[in-house]
């Protein structure tokens, strides 16, 4: 009796051994699922993390610019202002062949120019007329600003391009500023092209120029050379978007810019 | 002379006692205590391979040692559950593995008066009957927590390479070989007539072995591996 029973339990103890076994096996290939799972989700986690980061940053960089174009506008344009006023009044006073008369008038040539000067600047870093009259007229001023009889600049856009939300707005014009800068300045290109279309859901932006080029693994692995590029991709991170580059030395280069325009609602405090 | 000839008796008993020596020169040297969970595995090593080696000279020199064999069983399972204690470090799960250890040596003391009616005579019976099948439930039922515990948050990132992965597979092939076979094993042990399951010694020794060897890999891994655990080991 006890030998039969021995003999059940002698079954049950090696098949509860193989099914140990198995389980093993099974439990080592579950595992390495939940891991890569699991390693995804940091991954994301991380990304995301950075996205804040540089949504932050640029948050904190475009209030900085709106702070210090509010100081320029505020304090010193209306100091400015009225140290012309009293400029003028002074010149009027000295008759016009009067030496003193000729530094005061010069004096106040200068201060037209600083007052020109710190109305571009001012412009420059806050779009007001992006914010008042939207994106297709921010580029065309910001295409007009840039164009030179050695570099001319075109903007193809539709003429019923729907108004985007302000986050996208804002960040392709800062792209296009910045790509604008790159033809005209770093690639000596004579003609530029500015295109921007929407296509589904997403808007893209698009820079083309026959200026001399440049290689893009060199500049991306210079520390001190691309930051401007870098800066570009920061900022599309932090809206999902991408940019494509289709370049090289000598032969001009075309650069894509793509954004979804459904953001994640988060993106839209970045500015 | 007589572990010799004990050896040329018993080889299969011999060498499933010796092979806790792997483990232990394997595991030998002291700077590879990183966590409180590897001490207190090196101090279950420690434990199985003094027991087998005590209880290899006592039984050549034909020493009652049956005060060994009972007392072995507590110990294992308090230290296995410090193991897993550390290795999970949470309050709820210390609370718990107290608690069970508590549990299990009240049991080990109920099942002591059970299998051993006349207490008087403890020194010549082994009583433990039913505290082996218990004890082999609770390291299964331990294993699969840890193993759960592994999938919430699978942060080693080689398992094949984190000691306690072999150190679980060794208890849980051990556990699941044994728990049926407990209480035969007791019966061929105090079962004075004609009465001889020979079958029961080579399974019984063969998971021995098995399990020593996987704790050998698992020494093996500690000297190689630096704190990669799931929790704070």
């Amino acid at each position: 009796m006890i030998i039969e029973s021995l003999n059940d339990t002698l079954l049950i103890a090696t098949i509860a051994m193989l099914v140990m076994s198995v389980f093993i096996i099974v439990f080592v290939a579950y595992y390495q699922y939940k891991q890569a799972q699991y390693q995804l989700t940091i991954k994301t986690i991380q990304e995301r993390h950075r996205q804040d980061l540089t949504k932050a940053a640029f948050r904190g960089q475009e209030d900085e610019r709106k702070l210090l174009a509010q100081f320029l506008h505020d304090d010193v344009g209306t100091m400015l202002s009225v140290v012309k006023m009293n400029l003028t009044q002074l010149e009027n006073q000295f008759r016009a062949d009067d030496p003193s008369g000729q530094r005061v008038r010069q004096a106040r040539s200068l201060l037209d120019d600083t007052i020109l000067n710190v109305r571009r600047v001012n412009r420059n870093l806050v779009p007001t007329t992006l914010q008042r009259f939207g994106l297709t007229a921010a580029l065309d001023e910001l295409v007009n600003s840039h164009s030179t009889p050695e570099s001319v600049i075109t903007f193809d856009r539709p003429d019923d391009f729907e108004p985007l939300s302000a986050t996208i707005e804002v960040m392709l014009y800062r792209v296009a500023e910045e790509l604008l800068e790159n033809a005209v300045y770093h690639a000596g290109a004579s003609h530029i092209t500015l295109e921007l279309i929407r296509r589904n859901n997403e808007v893209r932006l698009a820079v083309m120029d026959d200026g001399r080029g440049f290689d893009l693994d060199l500049i991306l692995q210079d520390s001190d050379r691309g930051l401007g590029l870098r800066t570009v991709e920061s900022r599309l991170t932090a809206v999902n978007g991408h940019i494509t580059f289709d370049v090289a030395p000598g032969q001009g280069s075309k650069v894509y810019v793509q954004i979804p325009i459904a953001i994640p609602e988060s993106a839209h405090t970045v500015l | 002379m007589n572990i010799i000839q004990f050896a040329a008796n018993y080889p299969l008993g011999f060498f499933s006692d010796t092979s806790i020596l792997f483990a232990f020169v394997v595991g030998f040297p002291l700077s590879t205590i990183s966590s409180r969970a590897v001490l207190f595995f090196k101090g279950y090593v420690w434990w199985l391979t003094i027991r087998n080696l005590i209880g290899l000279w006592t039984s050549s020199e034909r020493m009652n040692n049956l005060f060994l064999y009972n007392l072995d069983l507590p110990i294992q399972v308090v230290i296995m559950l410090f193991v897993f204690g550390s290795l999970v470090n949470r309050p709820l799960v210390w609370q718990v593995s107290i608690a069970v250890m508590v549990l299990f040596c009240l049991f080990f003391l109920v099942d002591l008066f059970i299998s051993n009616p006349n207490i008087a005579d403890w020194h010549n019976h082994r009583m433990n009957r039913y505290a082996h099948v218990v004890a082999n439930g609770l390291m299964i039922i331990l294993v699969l927590f840890f193993f759960w515990q592994l999938t919430i948050t699978p942060t080693v990132p080689n398992l094949l390479r984190y000691p306690f992965f072999w150190v679980a597979c060794g208890l849980l092939i051990y556990s699941a070989g044994s728990i049926f076979l407990a209480p035969f094993y007791y019966y061929d042990n105090v079962w004075q007539g004609p009465f001889n399951l020979n079958v029961l010694q080579y399974i019984e020794n063969g998971v021995v072995i098995i399990c020593n060897l996987l704790f050998g890999i698992a020494m093996w891994q500690t000297r190689q591996t630096e704190r990669i655990s799931p929790t704070n080991w």
